[in-house]
C-alpha cells in the first residue's frame, strides 16, 4: 500500500499546499505539461471550496462584495481544509474563523446564516398545538416538560448583522439601518419547511433555556418568580409555553422527568 | 437487465417544474450528500418526487480508492438513507477524495496498478457486503496519469468491476475528456468494457481549452460525445442513460428536449441492430 498511499499523500500536499513532489510522478503526454495539469485539480479546489462558502453565506458576500469574500474565503480554505462528507458543512467554522480575525459584525453574519442553515434541514418533528395542554391535569402541571422540535436553536447575534443580513436578501438598501452592535438573542425554528425567527427577551431567553435543559413548568416558574415576581411569575410561564406551542416549537409535552433534551446554543 | 429509460439529474431548481408539470423523464438521479441531512426541505422534496418517479442515489463522497479507512459513519448515513429512499441502485466513482481525513471534494484519479486494482476491490466488496446490494463504479474524468500506472484505464476499470463483482456507470463525456486529454481512443476504451457490467450511462457538456478538455457539466451534451454514446449503445444495447448538468442549469424543459437527443440516437441504434 505504500506506493499508493504515497502518491495519494503527495497529491494532496500538491493541492493544498502547492508541494511540488507530485510532479515527477504524473505522466507528461500531449497538450498541458505535468504542472499544467495539476494546476487544474489545485485551482479547482479553491473554486469548488469559495463557491460551495457562496451557496452557504449568500449575505455575507453581498455585505463583503465578491473580491474580498474570495480572499476571506482563499484564507478559510487554507486555514480549515475540509473534513465532511459533504460540502454542505465546510462552513461551520467559518464564524470563529472571522472572529478569531476581529471581525465581530461579519463573523455574527456568518454564525445568522450558518444558523439558518442548519435549521432549514435539522431533524424531522411534528409540532404540537395548543390543544396538546388538554391532556395535562392541574396536578400534572408542576411536573410537565417540554420537549422542543429537535432543528430549533438559540443563538446570540448582533442586531445590525441581522439587519444587515435582512437587507441582503431582499436585495434592496432601503431597509431601516438598525445600528445597534447590541447582540440579541434569537429562537430560530422551522414552521413546516420554512425557516422562521424572532428575538428572545431575556425572561423568554432564560426560560426557553431552562426547559430545554429539561425543567419542569414548576421549575420554570420558581425560576420566573426571581425575574418577574411570584404573583405573576405562573401565568408568564403559562404565557410562554403558550406562545412556543403557537408558533409550532413544541414537539411534545410529557411528565415523565426523564427526557431526552436538546443541546444547547450559545 | 431493467432499464430505467432515460433521466435527469434532480436539481433543487426544478422541484417546482418537476411537482407542477410531471415531466417527460423516466427517472432522476439524486446526489447522495445532498440528502445526507438530518431533515427538512431536501429530503421532503426528495420524497415528493420519488413518489412518482424511480431514483438512483449517485455520491461523489465514498472515496473508494482512499487509502484511508472506509469512512463507516458516511456509510452508516448512505445505508439509511438507501432504506428511506429504496433508490433502484447506488452509485459512485472510481476515485479517491482526500486522505489523513481530509475531503478534497473532487474527484481525484488513481494510479492505474495491481495495487490500487486489489485495494479497491476490497474495499467495494466491504462497502456492497455492508448496504447489502450490488453498487455501480462511474469512469472519472481526468487531467493526469500517473508514471506508476501499469494498465490502461479500462483495463483497471474492467478488472475492478470483475474482482469486487461490481456494476458500471459508463460516462461518456468522461471517456470522451479522458481520452483527448491523455491521447488514447475513446472508442476503444468503451470496446474493451464487459457489456454485461454497464448498467447505466451518464451523459453531460465539457469545456474545450485548447490543449485540454475540462468535464465542467455546465453545457449542452457536444456532437462528439453524441457520437460516442451512439457507439455506446451499438456495443451495451438498451442502457439507462442520463444527463447530467450542474452549472448554468437551464429550464427543465430545455434538459428534457435534450433527453429525446438520447433517446433518439438509441431508438436509432436499437432499431438497427434488430
Amino acid at each position: 500500500m505504500t506506493n499508493l498511499r504515497g502518491l495519494q499523500l503527495a497529491m494532496q500536499e500538491h493541492v493544498l499546499h502547492g508541494d511540488p513532489a507530485i510532479v515527477a510522478g504524473v505522466r507528461q503526454a500531449c497538450g498541458l505539461d505535468a504542472s499544467g495539469r495539476l494546476a487544474i485539480y489545485a485551482n479547482a479546489y479553491t473554486l469548488r471550496l469559495t463557491e460551495a462558502l457562496c451557496e452557504s453565506f449568500p449575505a455575507l458576500l453581498h455585505v463583503m462584495g465578491r473580491s474580498p469574500f474570495a480572499v476571506m474565503a482563499h484564507a478559510y480554505v487554507t486555514a480549515r481544509p475540509s473534513r465532511h462528507a459533504s460540502i454542505r458543512w465546510f462552513g461551520e467554522h467559518l464564524a470563529d474563523h472571522l472572529q478569531a480575525r476581529g471581525s465581530d459584525f461579519l463573523a455574527d453574519i456568518a454564525r445568522w446564516e450558518w444558523t439558518l442553515g442548519t435549521v432549514f434541514d435539522g431533524p424531522d418533528a411534528e409540532p404540537v398545538g395548543l390543544d396538546a395542554v388538554n391532556a395535562y391535569t392541574a396536578g400534572d402541571w408542576p411536573v410537565l416538560c417540554i420537549v422542543f422540535c429537535p432543528s430549533l436553536q438559540r443563538v446570540a447575534v448582533r442586531a445590525d448583522a441581522v439587519q444587515a443580513w435582512r437587507t441582503a436578501m431582499s436585495g434592496t438598501n432601503d431597509s431601516p439601518v438598525d445600528t445597534r452592535n447590541a447582540t440579541v438573542e434569537w429562537l430560530v425554528w422551522r414552521r413546516d419547511l420554512a425557516t422562521t425567527f424572532r428575538s428572545l427577551l431575556p425572561d423568554e431567553s432564560w426560560a426557553f433555556d431552562a426547559a430545554r435543559h429539561g425543567a419542569t413548568f414548576g421549575e420554570l416558574c420558581e425560576g420566573l418568580a426571581a425575574r418577574v415576581g411570584e404573583e405573576s411569575a405562573p401565568a408568564h410561564a403559562a404565557s410562554l409555553l403558550k406562545q412556543w406551542l403557537t408558533d409550532g416549537c413544541v414537539a411534545a409535552l410529557a411528565c415523565e422527568p426523564d427526557l431526552p433534551t436538546g443541546p444547547l446554543a450559545d | 437487465m431493467n432499464t430505467l429509460g432515460f433521466g435527469l439529474g434532480l436539481r433543487p431548481v426544478h422541484y417546482d417544474a418537476i411537482r407542477q408539470g410531471r415531466p417527460r423523464v423516466d427517472w432522476f438521479e439524486a446526489i447522495t450528500e445532498n440528502y445526507l441531512v438530518p431533515g427538512g426541505a431536501p429530503l421532503h422534496n426528495l420524497e415528493v418526487v420519488r413518489q412518482d418517479y424511480p431514483i438512483a442515489l449517485h455520491g461523489v463522497s465514498l472515496s473508494i480508492g482512499s487509502t484511508d479507512p472506509v469512512d463507516e459513519a458516511y456509510l452508516r448515513d448512505l445505508r439509511q438513507l438507501v432504506s428511506r429512499v429504496e433508490p433502484a441502485w447506488v452509485s459512485d466513482h472510481l476515485c479517491w477524495t482526500g486522505v489523513n481525513g481530509c475531503n478534497l471534494h473532487d474527484l481525484l484519479p488513481l494510479p492505474y496498478t495491481e495495487e490500487a486494482l486489489r485495494h479497491v476491490a476490497g474495499r467495494v466488496s466491504r462497502v456492497q457486503d455492508f448496504l447489502g446490494r450490488r453498487i455501480l463504479l462511474e469512469n472519472v474524468s481526468s487531467y493526469v496519469e500517473f508514471t506508476a500506472s501499469e494498465m490502461p484505464e479500462w483495463e483497471f476499470l474492467r478488472g475492478i468491476a470483475e474482482l469486487a463483482d461490481c456494476d458500471l456507470l459508463l460516462d461518456v463525456n468522461n471517456v470522451y475528456v479522458s481520452s483527448v486529454n491523455h491521447g488514447f481512443e475513446a472508442r476503444a476504451y468503451l470496446d474493451a468494457l464487459p457489456c454485461h457490467r454497464v448498467r447505466q450511462i451518464h451523459l453531460a457538456g465539457h469545456e474545450h481549452n485548447g490543449n485540454h478538455v475540462v468535464d465542467t457539466h455546465d453545457a449542452p451534451v457536444s456532437e462528439a460525445v453524441w457520437e460516442l454514446y451512439r457507439h455506446a449503445v451499438q456495443r451495451f444495447g438498451n442502457v439507462t442513460t442520463m444527463i447530467e448538468r450542474d452549472d448554468n442549469i437551464p429550464d427543465l424543459a430545455d434538459l428534457v428536449a435534450e433527453l429525446d437527443i438520447a433517446r433518439a440516437i438509441s431508438r436509432e441504434e436499437l432499431q438497427a441492430a434488430a
